[in-house]
């Protein structure tokens, strides 16, 4: 196959050393995709993005004689990209110098598997993230992470010790060819926290930043992630597959992601770490460098430019675990005891997570506090409370609960509340005139067929109270 | 062993029936036809291929006793002689290729050595694809029954786009067959081999059923795909055997080995029996035969399928394309409901109808609520609908290995069985009409791929090292290292790729963008972009499809059909991929008209001289072309008469593609020393590119689809092309060029083959000609080409001066000839396309139709051109 002809036309159909992006994602050029790619008829070459999609023989049009004058264009453009590879090649001592450090922060570390280039850090357990102290954090007891995690195996974990882990990639899209270039740990070591960020200085070293993460993963009794479990951790996994090396199970797992969002869904609604920075830690990062960008950066480092570029992103990223480890002290926190200083919408959303977790007093104590917060708040934590009363055989102040709720309820929400207090009064207060009363409001709630059989049975039960009570029907 | 075929006359004793009930069955219908001699003197061939009874042998003592068990349980004692070679073939681990024909029973020959594999080693795996979902999961059932009954708990589990998490996760984890498509394995599962360790480094088999259909890009995507997958699996360990199934093709051996890359074994030689089979071929009259019109295909058609069924016979029907495809729907029940036949029993089934229509279809015809089904080639793959007795091939599908694989859905065991092909007036179609016998024994066109198409090997080459880094000195399947580093050189300049030196000194190139290659790499032109049809009435999608049909069949104001009713696009939202439809009642349906020039972008052999006993003139050349085609217009066909009623304009964006072309260029010197008006000589030329795509097809035994045809400049300049209003018609003379190019992008080298063979398919074109009947050119060897002429004698000197409007649909309607075949209807509804023009016309158009006047300069610039003496 002649291939170099081949790739000359190609590369003279692409355009000289066209983005990495565009040469790939642009629909219209053919390249990568065996559609017909599809232009607007009137104007061939109308987007000068793409300077030669199909600049060769331009057709039929009198912008032809712009890209015509460029007729030896493919061949120029071979040229000059293959020039431009040949700066970029004897760039190289560039990157070389790098290695050694250039304005990179760390310093390169042995390990059993070769070098690694490592940034170290001790803070104070005091240290303040925000309005949070990290010590908060540290001291969070497994209870109170288990009912938040809603995964019991947690309780007897000591989280004084638990590994943070976050990384950065050289794209967000996961596969195989996405590669954590940067992972950050953090870790308590009884009288500092310490953070640790390995950086890959070129693809293909990654055995030794592997070996010291597998190293401090067997040590803990439980990595911390932020959204880890389906991001980073995946794709740290497939960089152990890849290098051959034994893949380490954590003995746990937190992802915080899914705490946060538990704690804070009703008042938040993007709980991207950054968001709950600045809403939950009140933190404001300056200079903060875009997730967006940090693959470029990355690539240009890789490409030759001085390692201090990547600081930003060291500073990103150690800014990222601290909060971690900050987070989760304020959400332990939360959860430990109900608060009416708090917002009334998470004490909402903490009752709802106790009841998840099993823990009825807790949520009881969460819903009294939230029953204070406006109509819509209220009115939901009163059907909560109704529910650990009911779980608890507690029914009257189920229906108490309930009947209070019904004042606070919207239109929508208040059918199936009657329908909670039909049943209730039914089967547990034996009251049928009540349940006929509220079966009545409880039309929409239900299947229209069911309804219909409810309101007959206590139509006809109101009226003869004396016949026999009927058999449990849930 | 199969039981001696009762004639199906000889059951109809057996039971009586009430006299006012016709006799049924096959024989019985075909005895009525060759009775009625007004009717029997049009079937060109009439014929039987006799039954053929089963070659079978012992179960190997091989086979492990627990899929003996499972076989014998469901009362399969022996295996047919092909079963049983690729068992031994395949656990000696030799790749193999099994062609044999429609339900020989393939799928048995790999999940036998796959299952017996199983029995020994609880941690074997193995990965099947098809080439479609449906078909997956048809497999994934019958895999598991068999397994079941063997007691293998190895499990198999269809991982595609619908698969929800859970089972993602057993599928990763667990599963013992993985059955999947293309498409899934190269965006889902390969960028993600790490999550699939187990699986690969267990894989025993690789199973890949459905062979012909990889033709074509989609073929040599699948080539690409393979070459990714072996270089994943090798990394984890595993080293799988590769097993094809294919229905008939040309070169079943050849095109295994060209999709794997490495040498395949054949196994052709069918042991399983098959009934009795009437082949037979109806040519529709000639209705003029100066023209070279016939009656219609489609009608004929549908009047042959109501003899079938109103004897009870139950007939699948195949149409060359959607809209035929829902025109014979109507028709069928129309005429069937008048005597009575639930029109519920007769159904279409194409492309484009939702998963549920479908699969409702399917188990229609598999328990016989369904006695009649339309279809498009979308049947033509092995989805299960049982076997039905009667299949009519409605028009020449275009390939010989195309008409028996829908010829292959007729016949049950042991039961005779009907295969009736109506031929239409295309070229290929008369050539078969002409000669019928050539079909039985014919030989099968090839299956065509270029695994190293440039475009698609990049591109495959990109995900590649998303998976893997490549090292220098690595092959990717059977390229070598040394183009292999070219290429990755190519991208690494583009930054695409970064290399980073070694351990042992060598270039390590890693993937180095945040791109997800695969999501930008489409294996097949129709899958992705859909474009959903909703019901304004109801506001629900009703059916989808494809991008490329969109501009065809969703422009607004064309009549959608589906399901036999019709719905008028009355908005298209083509940025979103909606198109709104309403209910209508029409009289008529709609055909779009296509416009296609062609540019040359890159010779590749420059043009030059075609041959020393040719005129100097004559030149051809080939190289990589840009093919723009644009919907310009339709034409309302009414229901019936198809009688053209009218025209409308479309306004959609034009699509493109690169592709490789062969093209010959007349000078313009000899197209003015004929003495003829220039335009007429230029009509003459696409008559004479018609005969030589003719001759092509013929002579590459390759579907004429896949072949495409124009006249331009090479430039793309020169022909008739609209722009805002304005047609530019034949300004400045230039030197016409002939173009015939590989009709996917990117090509599959047909273009090099023709041009070797110039000077004998100009010969062949000339031959064909002057010995077709016809006195003025037909659609059988030059075409129809009236409209064209008219419109460009405009502006030659003395020409009637014409409106705008009328010289646009004049365009229009000769764009219709050259439209892409894919949408080709009925070749009875071309000629009407003047008519509408109006009288203002009529004096050109004697011009261009008088006498014999197109065919005889057809030769004539042949004859200049110093072709055939």
């Amino acid at each position: 196959m002649d291939m170099k002809k081949k790739l000359a036309r190609l590369r003279a159909q692409a355009g000289p050393m066209a983005d990495d992006r565009l040469a790939i994602t642009d629909g219209r050029e053919p390249i990568a995709d065996g559609r017909l790619a599809i232009t607007d008829g009137r104007e061939p070459i109308a987007d000068d993005r793409f300077p030669i999609a199909d600049g060769r023989e331009p057709i039929a049009d009198d912008r032809a004689s712009t890209a015509g004058a460029d007729k030896p264009f493919g061949r120029a453009s071979a040229i000059k990209s293959r020039l431009l590879a040949l700066a970029n090649r004897q760039a190289k001592p560039k990157g070389k110098r790098v290695q050694g450090g250039g304005g990179l922060l760390g310093a390169v570390r042995m390990t059993a598997r070769g070098e690694v280039h490592a940034v170290g850090e001790a803070l104070d357990p005091d240290h303040a993230q925000g309005g949070a102290r990290l010590r908060r954090g540290l001291v969070a007891t497994g209870e109170l992470v288990a009912k938040l995690a809603l995964d019991a195996r947690l309780s007897g974990i000591d989280f004084s010790r638990a590994l943070y882990i976050d990384t950065e990639t050289t794209g967000l899209s996961g596969g195989a060819g996405t590669l954590p270039f940067l992972i950050g740990m953090c870790w308590f070591d009884g009288t500092s926290v310490q953070v640790e960020q390995l950086v890959l200085r070129k693809p293909g070293e990654e055995a030794p930043m592997l070996e010291v993460l597998g190293e401090r993963i067997a040590a803990a009794p439980c990595i911390v992630s932020y959204n880890g479990k389906s991001f980073d951790w995946p794709l740290l996994r497939t960089r152990f597959v890849l290098n051959r090396m034994k893949v380490p199970e954590p003995a746990a797992h937190v992802d915080l992601l899914h705490c946060a969002r538990r704690v804070f869904k009703r008042r938040l609604t993007n709980v991207q770490l950054t968001e709950l920075e600045r809403e939950v830690l009140k933190l404001a990062r300056v200079d903060d460098v875009g997730g967006a960008d940090i693959p470029a950066i990355y690539m240009e480092f890789l490409r030759g430019r001085d390692g201090s570029c990547l600081n930003p992103i060291l500073l990103h990223n150690r800014h990222d675990l601290v909060s971690l480890v900050a987070l989760l002290g304020v959400l332990v926190d939360k959860l430990e005891s109900a608060s009416s200083d708090d917002d009334l919408r998470d004490q909402l959303a903490l009752a709802e997570l106790s009841v998840r977790a099993g823990d009825g007093e807790r949520a009881h104590a969460f819903a009294i506090t939230a029953a204070s917060g406006d109509a819509h708040v209220s009115a939901a934590a009163l059907v909560l409370m109704a529910r650990v009363h009911k779980r608890k055989g507690e029914f009257a102040s189920a229906v108490a609960a309930l009947e209070k709720a019904l004042t606070r309820v919207d239109a929508e929400m208040a059918p199936t509340v009657c329908l909670e207090l039909a049943k209730l009064y039914e089967r547990r207060l034996r009251d049928p005139a009540r349940a006929l009363h509220y079966a009545n409001q409880a039309t929409v709630a239900e299947p229209e067929h069911l309804n219909e059989r409810r309101i007959k049975r206590l139509a006809l039960r109101a009226s003869r109270m004396t016949l026999p009570l009927p058999v449990d029907f849930d | 062993m199969a039981e001696p075929s009762v004639p199906a006359n000889v059951l109809e004793f057996r039971r009586p029936r009430a006299p006012w009930q016709k006799p049924g069955g096959i024989a019985h219908v075909i005895s009525e036809w060759r009775e009625d001699g007004r009717l029997f003197r049009h079937f060109a061939l009439d014929t039987v291929i006799p039954e053929r009874p089963a070659r079978t042998t012992e179960l190997p003592d091989e086979l492990a006793p627990q899929v003996v068990a499972a076989l014998r349980g469901r009362g399969v004692k022996q295996l047919y002689s092909h079963q049983a070679e690729a068992y031994q073939r395949a656990r000696a681990g030799e790749h193999l290729v099994v062609a044999t024909p429609t339900a020989s029973g393939k799928s048995l020959c790999y999940n036998l050595p796959v299952l017996d594999t199983f029995a020994r080693e609880p941690e074997a795996r193995a990965l099947y694809l098809f080439p479609t979902k449906a078909l997956a999961r048809d497999q994934e059932v019958a895999l598991l029954e068999l397994m079941q009954a063997a007691g293998l708990t190895h499990g198999a589990i269809t991982y595609d786009g619908d698969t929800p998490g859970d089972a993602r996760r057993a599928a990763r984890e667990k599963s013992g067959v993985l059955v999947t498509n293309p498409d899934m394995l190269h965006t889902g599962i390969l960028p993600h081999h790490a999550s699939w360790a187990r699986l690969f480094a267990n894989l025993r088999y690789i199973v890949i059923d459905e062979l012909h259909s990889y033709r074509g890009v989609f073929g040599s995507h699948l080539a690409n795909v393979l070459r990714r997958l072996l270089r994943v699996a090798r990394f984890h360990g595993g080293k799988p055997t590769v097993i094809f199934a294919s229905a008939t093709i040309g070169n079943p051996r050849e095109h295994a080995e060209r999709v794997l890359g490495e040498p395949v074994s054949l196994i052709h030689e069918s042991g399983a029996p098959s009934g009795e089979k009437h082949v037979m071929v109806f040519n529709p009259p000639l209705l003029n035969p100066e023209l070279g019109i016939r009656a219609s295909y489609i009608k004929t058609a549908v009047r042959l399928t109501c003899d079938l069924v109103r004897a009870g016979v139950s007939t699948i029907v195949f149409g060359q394309s959607r809209n035929s495809v829902e025109v014979m729907l109507k028709y069928l029940r129309d005429r069937l409901s008048e005597d009575g036949v639930d029109p519920d029993t007769i159904h279409a089934y194409r492309g484009g109808y939702l998963p549920e229509t479908r699969r409702r279809i399917e188990a229609g015809l598999r328990d016989g609520a369904v006695k009649c089904v339309v279809a498009t080639n979308a049947l033509e793959l092995g989805i299960d609908i049982g076997a039905l007795d009667a299949v009519v091939c409605a028009g020449y599908p275009g390939s010989v290995a195309g008409l028996w694989q829908r010829f292959g859905r007729g016949g049950r065991r042991g039961e005779s069985s009907l295969a009736l092909l109506i031929t239409s007036s295309a070229p290929l179609d008369q050539f078969f009409a002409a000669d019928p016998e050539a079909l039985i024994g014919a030989p099968v066109e090839h299956a065509r791929i270029d695994p190293d198409n440039i475009e698609i090997l990049v591109a495959h080459l990109k995900c590649a090292a998303f998976e893997l880094p490549f090292e220098e000195g690595e092959a990717f399947g059977d390229v070598p290292p040394s183009a292999i580093k070219d290429a990755l050189d190519y991208l690494a300049e583009s930054r695409i790729l970064h290399p980073v030196a070694g351990p042992n000194g060598r270039n390590v190139y890693h993937w180095a963008t945040d791109v997800y290659p695969a999501n930008h790499v489409s294996l097949r032109t129709a899958s992705w972009d859909n474009v959903a049809i909703i019901d304004v009435a109801t506001d629900r999608t009703i059916a989808e499809m494809d991008w490329r049909g969109t501009h065809t069949m969703l422009h607004e104001q064309a009549i959608y059909q589906h399901l036999g009713e019709q719905y008028q696009v009355e908005r298209l939202d083509y940025d979103n991929h909606k198109a709104y439809v309403r209910k209508v009642a029409p009289d008529y349906y709609t055909d779009a008209m296509t416009y296609t020039r062609v540019a040359v972008l890159e010779d590749d052999v420059p043009s030059e001289r075609v041959h020393e006993l040719f005129a100097t003139t004559l030149t051809g050349g080939m190289g990589e072309v840009s093919v723009v085609s644009k919907v310009v217009g339709y034409k309302k066909i009414k229901f019936h008469t198809h009688e053209n009623i009218g025209f409308g304009e479309v306004h959609l964006p034009e699509m493109q593609m690169h592709t490789s072309a062969m093209w010959l260029t007349i000078g313009n010197e000899l197209v003015s020393s004929l003495g003829v008006a220039r335009p007429l000589v230029i009509d003459a030329l696409r008559g004479l590119a018609n005969a030589l795509h003719t001759v092509a097809c013929v002579g590459l035994m390759t579907d004429p689809r896949d072949l495409g045809r124009t006249v331009t400049d090479k430039a793309g300049e020169g022909a008739v092309a609209p722009r805002d209003g304005e047609w530019l018609v034949d300004r400045e003379p230039f030197h016409p060029s002939i173009f015939l190019y590989d009709a996917v992008a990117g090509g599959v080298g047909l273009a090099p083959r023709l041009h070797e063979e110039r000077v004998l398919m100009l010969e062949r074109a000339h031959a064909l000609i002057s010995a077709c009947p016809c006195t003025a050119g037909c659609p059988s060897c030059i075409g129809p080409g009236i409209g064209v002429g008219v419109a460009q004698l405009q502006v030659a000197p003395g020409g009637p001066a014409l409106p705008v409007g009328a010289l646009k649909q004049l365009e229009a309607g000769h764009a219709g000839v050259l439209r892409d075949s894919d949408e080709d209807d009925d070749g009875g509804a071309l000629a009407p396309a003047t008519r509408a023009v109006g009288a203002a016309v009529r004096p050109a158009m004697a011009a261009v139709a008088d006498g014999d006047m197109r065919k005889s300069l057809v030769l004539e610039v042949l004859k200049a051109l110093g072709v055939g003496g």
